[in-house]
Parts: structure tokens; sequence; C-alpha cells
């Protein structure tokens, strides 16, 4: 016999190690995802590229719903989306990762979502899952559980199974309860703050799907879903459409709409990425989408009124450019790097619009703050019903500056030689500046 | 009268003999990937033609494209732009090229030439990274920048590579002192802008970039222009067969040496006498006049696209 070396999994690691990349926020997501997966699938709902479009099919009060709760003692998920399978729930609920390439536009890639939450929020869960007259049922202590872990058939988890009379009328469902739960999540449930923030970020991550497909309840309270919107009418957002094998990108570039103060506001602005109409990425202004690289410039205030997204959809999830947690992209993905380029190039009009459209960085011009003003909020799924187009600006806007404010900080030793060589020490800053800029254009570059 | 964007008036931009020659030289090359299969006079052909359009009319005549774009970003003198249009193909943007660069037609393939007159800065290797990552296969690409070391804004070196590493960001590679050297400078931006076309193509599977020219000349400021094509496969096997190769002004490799456009001065009658001997053989040298080796060398080698330039009596 061959000398072998073991390379078996060991339960400690899943259970204190690849829980640690994620946040607490992003595992819960995870969960709704497996909730929405779960709805496609029994649902037959078309959420590929055309949800981009969609308004959705049926009135907001007949939509399915999950619903969310929690508090310090424990954490209940509960969805009407169809339930598990007998087969499903044997082979692929508690396995880590699938064993073949899941299809259909899922928002689930690579079969962890579930296990990581449990491993992350506590120490002892019941899942109960009610399909086609079937109920199933695992209860789990993960200590002991954990404790087992000599042999592969360690790695099981016994479940039972309960048929249900032919007269149960129910679309199936699961419930997944997590109580024994860690200290650290026990702090944050209790915490306010901490549930604002997750209807928060709830609300733009399914920003698409919420209320078009279905409904999120989080502790009694329906999430609102935030779209991502352009400010269009007489100016035109760009949008740019590519293939690259399996995945369809969509790429929208324009100013984003205004405020009801009539202002643009710097969290509002960046670039927004989907993928299988899931936010993954929102409003970011740093190097990961371009700004501050060799593509875009470096993200300063005035370009507070750029908005930017991509839209990338696939049938198999794995085609996507998604990191494992969802939440970030892998960045050596070859179509995030292509649509990265593709975006940076339809966004220049809007930069070379937004650096015309103020006096320096900050005093918008008149001409320039009447075409935003007119502005419309305009949804992200009426931009994407356009053709290909290139960022529009009515031809009255298109003026270049004349002027520009010069501002720099000088040393005070600096200054005083400056005064000096002009001959009057009582220059202001401004007119000395003025002095330095016009003796220099009429010696150097005239 | 209306006051002209520096660039029209610093530099007249019919008279500058090196960059005639360039042109000139280019004009051979197009011709050369024609025969290589090429459809040349298909390609459309994108610059920035000031008030001059001197590439315009120089690739419409002897290359007969038809298909032609002008960029200009001074809304200045657009009636004087307008006014000075050559052909009534070519249409006019008054933009900057790089908000143009998207919107080219992707069932074309294009010329396309940021000619610049400016040093290099950010937005000029912005606009190379996203002409690289837009630009249909078997489009070519050029780009100009001027070259002039920047000692003479009294920076130290150690400034000026800190100041190039700061505008060519993830795509500066890392600059040594030396590489800020007068002789080292034009190879050093040259070398930033090929890794910015690079990282422009990143995510287009299977296509690749084959750099073609690197011209360096002075027409008071030195200058350099690089440039390739974009390339799938086929388009790399047809450069492959093209005659393009032999020419003394080829650069396959962006770390070469950019061949150095260096204008003899000869004068009318002169040339009459050298032309008659072109191309050269065996050493031959005039017997009529003195010149040195290096003149009839490099007389020799630039011969067929040195410009003439007269003086009309209208």
């Amino acid at each position: 016999m061959k000398n072998q070396a073991s390379a078996q999994p060991r339960k400690r690691f899943f259970r204190e190690m690849f829980t640690r990349d994620i946040a607490l926020a992003d595992c819960i997501l995870d969960l709704i995802d497996n909730s929405i997966d779960a709805l496609i699938r029994s649902r037959n709902l078309d959420v590929s590229y055309n949800m981009l479009f969609s308004e959705g099919t049926e009135k907001k009060k007949d939509l399915p719903i999950i619903k969310l709760k929690f508090n310090s003692r424990a954490f209940e998920i509960i969805d009407t989306s169809g339930g598990i399978s007998e087969d499903t729930f044997k082979t692929e609920v508690f396995s880590f990762g699938h064993l073949q390439d899941v299809q259909g536009s899922h928002l689930g890639a690579y079969g962890i979502g579930l296990k990581r939450a449990l491993f992350k929020i506590g120490d002892h869960f019941t899942l109960q899952s009610r399909s086609k007259r079937t109920e199933l049922k695992v209860d789990v202590d993960l200590v002991s559980w954990c404790e087992k872990d000599s042999t592969m058939d360690d790695w099981r988890i016994p479940y039972t199974i309960k048929r249900l009379p032919a007269d149960v009328d129910d679309c199936g469902g699961t419930t997944i309860r997590i109580d024994k739960l860690h200290q650290d999540v026990s702090d944050r449930f209790s915490n306010d703050a901490f549930e604002t923030e997750l209807k928060r970020i709830a609300g733009q991550t399914y920003g698409l799907i919420l209320d078009k497909y279905l409904r999120l309840q989080i502790n009694g309270e329906l999430v609102a879903p935030k779209t991502v919107s352009f400010g269009d009418g007489e100016i035109k957002s760009a949008k740019k459409t590519l293939q690259m094998g399996d995945v369809q990108i969509s790429l929208y570039a324009g100013v984003a709409p205004r405020s009801k103060t009539q202002e643009w506001t710097q969290e509002d602005a960046g670039t927004t990425i989907f993928c299988n109409g899931r936010v993954i990425v929102l409003n970011d202004k740093t190097e990961l989408t371009g700004w501050g690289t060799s593509l875009l410039p470096v993200f300063v205030p005035k370009y507070r009124g750029l908005q930017s997204c991509m839209y990338f959809h696939a049938n198999n999830p794995l085609d996507l450019p998604w990191s494992t947690t969802k939440r970030s992209i892998n960045r050596d993905s070859q179509v995030f790097l292509r649509a990265k380029n593709e975006l940076a190039a339809i966004s220049k009009p809007v930069i070379s619009f937004l650096n015309g459209f103020y006096v320096g960085d900050e005093v918008e011009r008149t001409e320039a703050r009447a075409v935003a003003q007119q502005l419309k909020v305009t949804p992200i799924n009426v931009i994407a019903k356009s053709q290909d187009r290139a960022f529009v600006v009515p031809a009255t806007q298109k003026k270049i500056p004349q002027d520009v404010r010069i501002n720099f900080l000088a040393p005070v030793r600096q200054v005083d030689a400056a005064k000096k060589f002009f001959g009057d020490r009582s220059l202001t800053s401004a007119k000395l500046g003025r002095a330095i800029f016009d003796h220099f254009i009429e010696n150097e570059c005239s | 009268m209306t006051e002209l964007p520096d660039s029209f008036r610093r530099v007249d931009y019919q008279l500058r003999s090196a960059k005639q020659v360039e042109r000139r030289m280019l004009i051979d090359a197009f011709t050369r990937l024609a025969a290589a299969g090429f459809q040349i006079p298909d390609y459309q052909y994108t610059g920035m033609g000031s008030i001059y359009f001197v590439d315009f009319c120089l690739f419409h005549k002897f290359l007969g494209i038809s298909q032609m774009l002008s960029v200009e970003a001074s809304q200045a003198a657009a009636k004087r732009v307008e006014f000075n249009r050559p052909f009534s193909e070519v249409k006019i943007e008054l933009k900057f090229i790089g908000d143009v660069v998207p919107e080219l037609s992707r069932e074309l393939r294009h010329i396309l030439w940021l000619d610049y007159d400016q040093r290099l800065s950010q937005s000029i290797i912005s606009d190379a990274r996203t002409s690289a990552a837009t630009l249909t296969e078997g489009s070519i690409l050029l780009v100009t920048v001027d070259v002039e070391a920047w000692d003479d804004i009294q920076w130290a070196r150690g400034e000026v590579k800190a100041r190039l590493e700061s505008i060519g960001r993830d795509v500066s590679g890392s600059i040594r002192a030396r590489d800020v050297s007068k002789s080292q400078f034009p190879s050093t931006i040259a070398r930033i802008l090929r890794n910015a076309i690079d990282a422009g193509l990143e995510g287009r599977t299977g296509v690749t970039y084959r750099p073609l020219f690197s011209f360096e000349y002075s027409d008071g400021h030195r200058m350099l222009t690089v440039g390739g094509m974009i390339c799938g496969r086929k388009e790399v096997r047809m450069l492959n067969r093209s005659t393009l190769p032999g020419c003394i002004y080829y650069r396959p490799r962006s770390v070469s040496e950019p061949y150095a456009i260096k204008i003899p001065r000869v004068t009318r009658k002169e040339r009459l006498v050298l032309d008659a001997n072109m191309p050269r053989r065996n050493g031959w040298v005039p017997q009529e006049f003195e010149m040195s080796e290096e003149e009839i060398r490099c007389y020799s080698e630039i011969y067929r696209f040195l410009p003439a330039f007269a003086e009309l009596m209208l």
C-alpha cells in the first residue's frame, strides 16, 4: 500500500475559520438568497437578464413574503418559497459546495451560504422544510456534532421525514431557527442600529427584486427597496451592452438624480455592481471600480453627480465575477476587468461634463444648475429599456469653461520673498497669487 | 479676432518637416498593410485635425479613406474649424477625444490617432487605455505626446520620477532614476503607454496589441509617437505576411529605441543631385559639394518621405 497523507476536512476549521471573512449581515443575506432561489425554482420565475427591465407580475400584497425575526436569544427565517425536495435535502443542503454546476440565474453560487450562516450565528439550529406533502426536519447541536470528527461518517446529519395529508393546501416553505447564539451575535441582534443597518443593506441589495417578485419583512417591518436611479431628461445616460461567453453585461453611466434640496450627495454617487439582480457593490468610489487609477481620476466631490452601473447576468452563477461573500468582486475575473474598462470609457463624457459644471470644485455654474434642476428621477429599469447610446448633453451645456480657480498652500518664508520681489509687502495672498500668475504668463508663455 | 487655442498658434501644422516625414512613413506602412489584406480604404480615420487637417488630406488622397472624424476640444474656434473642413466626408466633433472613443463604431475598423501636443498626463494614459479597450480587432492606435525632459522647470530627477509615478499610477511600472534622464525619457514614456494599452486589453480574450511604430522627432519640442494594431489571431497572421518588417521605421517591440526622424538640411539644388543617386549604392557620396557620411546616411533613409516646401506665387 502506498504511503498516504490525510486530506480529511476538519469540522473545527469550518466552525472557527471559514466564518471569519464574512460579516454577520452578509451571512443573513446568504440565507435570504437561498429563499429567493427556492422561489425562483418553485415558481419558475424569470429572473434572467429581463429582470432588469421588469416591473414584476403580481400586485404587491399578493407577493410571497420572507420573514426574518431575531433578538438576543434566537434568529429565525421563514419563507413560503416551495420548500426543499427530499433528494436535494439528502445530497445538497448540508454539503459544502455543489455536486454539479447550478443552473438557472440563481443568487446562490458556491454551496456554502447556509452552512456558513449556521456556524456564524449560533450553536444550535433546527431546519424544517415542507414541500409536496413531505415535511423534513433536522435538529442539530453544533457543539456536539463538531466533537465527533474521526471519519467521514461523522459528517452526516440525521433527519426526520413526515408525510403530510393530501388535503393540506400549502405552497411549501422552509423555516430555519438558530439559537444558543454566540455572544457577539446576541449583542448585535439586541442593538437597534444593527437592525436598521440590516434593513438598509437588504433594501439596497435586493432593490431590483423586492416588491416586484417578493416582499421581505425584518422584525415585523417590511423592507422598502432602494432602486438605483439616474437623472434623465434633456441629459441622457449612456448604455452599453456586451456578451462575454455566457455572461450578459450591461453598463450604464450618467448623472445621479438630484435630492429634494437640489443637490447631489456623495453617498449616492459612484459605481454600483449587480450580479443576477443582486447588488454586490454599492456606490463605489475606489480603485476597485477604477477611480484613482490609470482609468479614471480620483473621485473628488465634484464627481458626486456621477452614477454608473455594471449589471452582470449568467445562468450559471459561477460565471459571475463575485467573491465568495457576494459582497465584493473577484478582481481577477476577466469579465469584470473588461467591464471595468468599458464602463470607464462610457463614463468619460460624464466626467468631462462634471468638470465643466463647477467653478473650481464647488460652485455650480448658473446654466449648468438650470439643466440639473430639470432632471427627472429615472430608475435603472427604465434606462435599461433603451438601445445602446452615448451620454448626451444638450448643446447649450457643452461649453468648456474659460476660467478656473487656482488654490494652493505655500510656506510663509517663500510668500514673503515673493512679496519682496514685487516690492509690496502689503499684498494680500489673492493679489500676490494674481501677480505671480500674470508675471509668469507674460514672461514665460507669450 | 477670435482667440485661438494655444495649440493652433504655437505650431503652424503645415510646415513641420519631421511630422510630415512621420505622416508619410505611416502612409507607407498603411499601404503595405493594405497589400497584406487589411482593407485600409474602409477604415475610419479619427484624429485631431485642428484647423489644418493635414492628416485627413493625406489619408483621404493617398489611402482612399473616406470615413473621417476630426475631434477638437476647444469651443473657442468652432466656426474656424468648421470653415476649414477639407472634404464633405470629414465629420467634426467638438469634444475631448477620449469622450468620442467609446462611440466609435464596433462595425468598423479604425485608425485612431491621439495626437496630443502635451506632456503625458493621467487623462492621456486613460485615453490610451480606453481606446485599447474599445477599438475593434484590426484597428490601429497611435499616440503622440511631448517628451521634452522636464528639467526645464527645475525639477530634480527624484521629483520627476515621483510625478511620473503619480500620473501613471497602476501602469507606471517601476521607474528608476536613470529612466527619467534626457536620453531615456522617451522610452520610459513609451513603456508607460504600452502598459496602459495592455491594461485596456484586460478581459479581451484572444486579443493582443502588436506594436508597429515608435517615432521620435523634434519640431521645436521633442515628440514621441507610439502605435500598433489591436489584433485577433487572424490579424496577427496577416501582419506576419506583410512587408512591414523590412521597413526602417518598423518597431515591433515597445522596449526598442524609437526611430529617430532627423531632417538633414539640404538645398533644393542639392536634393536633385542626391535623389538622382538614391537608393544609395556602394557608399556613394556627392562630388559636387561636401556632405558628411552621417548626413548622407540620414538622407538615404528618409528621402522617399521628405517633403519639399515651395512658395506658390498665387
